[in-house]
């Protein structure tokens, strides 16, 4: 009885070790081969390109019935480094195009990437940082550039909490930009940057997160992409101030197919054609 | 008796080996790997001086610190509580003490903001008091406590049932205060389930990173502890990020081994 029982307990043993031995190599190194019939496109996109790209994915669906679509979505620096180890993506549509040199360097692009789309920043603003001091004119009433001013001395005052996208995100480095145009730019100044950079109080691993921790209404103001504005991405209380465009910075995103298989050829194509233009424009995006 | 010989005759053979062998590759070579690639650059040392770690060293010793220091003075009472306790009340919570562990630290996270942000349940109390959680220091030792404190009171716990309560009533019996008695007696004597908590909670709470990252955000200096630091240097580089690794790893082990040797010649104390 006893030896039953051992040999029971040896033969179960003995059988998930050899599953779990199996199972490594099909889920850790080959995760994109589903069996199916349709192939698959893996797609990796910078976190601000969410909706739009989930939108691209439908139409590509339904133009190319064939083919099938896998999303992931992260900050591009993320994304970036994900590749380089070893990922398995088609494309990878980035942010900016700093995530793009390591893998240009180390040959992972199948071709030369191409501009697809461009955006702009804003300044997310909690509702009660902009209703708060009672000596500025009501904020509604002021033009662009004067809500711009206005909503900039509310962010350098001392106090406001402000969360920004980490230096290593596209989101972070444009925001850097910014502030570094609005110290050189005659209707701001130094002090105002300066303010600004000092009520830092989280840098975020990707827009998401700043435009989240807004909403929330854990901090007061973030800066974002203009396409995070848009219904859908933020909270509606939440305001938008714009960047006028004499300061405001241009992020220019870029795609790249990963390897030379015609469904990937096929879905960069498509993003860079009319329809994908379209679409993009839909979300808030500039041309390429 | 004769089963008890089979029994151990089983995992001795070369099943027990083969196990031991599968287990230690897999958790050795990860950790292996890490100090090969960590040795194998030439700037080491830089990566580990420069001002952006040492300032994440520094905040996570001194918060992981604070927090097990809390954990200790607020959890050891309780954890004496609910090992003497039959009461149904304290029995549930007894239950939900645990609940941490198996939340996702992330959850943990949005949890603590819901409960102590701004906009939380305690948010506009703490305003009136002129505080602000979130994004703040102190928002990290909170994301900690909550996270590791369940490990020390579980095994407190189980430290302080471990005493039998014969014990306890002889000594107050023989005339010491039930003070006396708890110092002298019921804590020596879960001395080393005491340590053992206090390394599991200690380590849990200097890697805790989800709920940080959620309550704290991630700031150097102020709310960016080295678990934040490797994430945020694995973006730029894998050099920078794998000597941090390295670094918190060996810090670690030294903690670690002091409360080993702490653990381990208190319950030498008690046999004697």
């Amino acid at each position: 009885m006893a030896l039953t029982a051992a040999a029971l307990v040896l033969l179960t043993m003995a059988f998930v070790g050899c599953g779990g031995g199996e199972a490594l190599p099909r889920g850790g190194a080959v995760p994109t081969s589903a069996a199916t019939d349709t192939e698959t496109v893996v797609v990796f996109a910078a976190a601000s390109l969410q909706e739009a790209f989930r939108d691209i994915a439908k139409a590509f669906r339904e133009a190319y019935p064939q083919y099938k679509v896998r999303l992931n979505f992260d900050g591009s620096q993320r994304l970036s480094l994900q590749l380089k180890h070893g990922a398995a993506a088609d494309v990878f549509a980035s942010a900016d195009w700093a995530q793009l040199e390591p893998l240009m360097e180390t040959g992972l692009l199948d071709h030369e990437p191409d501009s697809f789309a461009s955006n702009g920043l804003v300044f997310l603003v909690s509702p009660e940082l902009w209703k708060e001091p009672l000596s500025d004119p009501t904020p509604d009433a002021l033009t662009p550039k004067e809500r711009f001013r206005t909503a900039s001395g509310r962010l350098a005052a001392p106090g406001t909490k402000i969360v920004v996208g980490s230096e290593e995100a596209p989101i972070g480095a444009y925001s850097n930009e910014l502030l570094d145009r609005m110290a050189e730019h005659p209707d701001l100044g130094q002090h105002y940057s300066d303010g600004i950079r000092a009520n830092i109080v989280s840098r975020e691993t990707s827009v998401r997160s700043v435009v989240q921790k807004v909403a929330l209404g854990e901090a007061d103001a973030g800066i974002a992409y203009r396409t995070d504005a848009l219904p859908g991405r933020t909270s509606q209380a939440t305001v938008v101030v714009e960047v006028p465009d004499s300061m405001n910075v241009v992020a220019r995103y870029p795609i790249a197919a990963l390897n030379d298989s015609e469904a990937a050829r096929a879905f960069v194509n498509f993003v860079l054609s009319e329809r994908g233009r379209n679409l993009l424009a839909s979300r808030g995006f500039g041309p390429g | 008796m004769m089963r008890n010989v089979s029994a151990h005759s089983l995992f001795t053979s070369p099943l027990g080996t083969a196990s031991t062998a599968i287990y230690i590759v897999f958790i050795c070579l990860p950790i292996l790997a890490l100090v090969i690639r960590a040795l194998q650059q030439d700037s080491f040392l830089g990566s580990l001086t420069n001002e952006q770690a040492l300032l994440a060293l520094r905040l996570s010793l001194l918060t992981s610190g604070i927090s097990i220091v809390i954990v200790v003075l607020v959890g050891t009472p309780f954890a004496r509580l609910l090992a003497r306790s039959d009461s149904l009340p304290l029995k549930v919570v007894d239950q939900l003490v645990e609940l941490p562990i198996i939340l996702p630290p992330v959850v943990a996270g949005v949890a603590m903001l819901l409960a102590f942000g701004r906009q939380g349940i305690l948010g506009p109390f703490l305003a009136q008091l002129g505080i602000s959680l979130p994004f703040t220091t102190a928002a990290v030792i909170f994301a900690q406590i909550f996270v590791a404190a369940p490990f020390y009171v579980r095994s407190a716990k189980l430290g302080f049932m471990s005493v039998a309560r014969e014990y306890e009533e002889i000594s107050e019996t023989l005339g010491l205060s039930p003070w006396r008695t708890f110092l002298k007696l019921t804590l020596p004597m879960a001395a080393p389930s005491l340590f053992t908590g206090v390394a599991l909670a200690w380590a849990r709470a200097l890697s805790e990173f989800g709920a940080t990252i959620m309550f704290a955000g991630n700031l150097t200096g102020k709310t960016q502890t080295m678990p934040l630091a490797i994430m945020t240097a694995l973006e730029t580089s894998l050099d920078t990020a794998v000597a941090l690794s390295l670094m918190l790893l060996l810090l670690a082990l030294l903690v670690l081994g002091i409360l080993g040797v702490a653990g381990r010649s208190a319950s030498r104390a008690i046999r004697r």
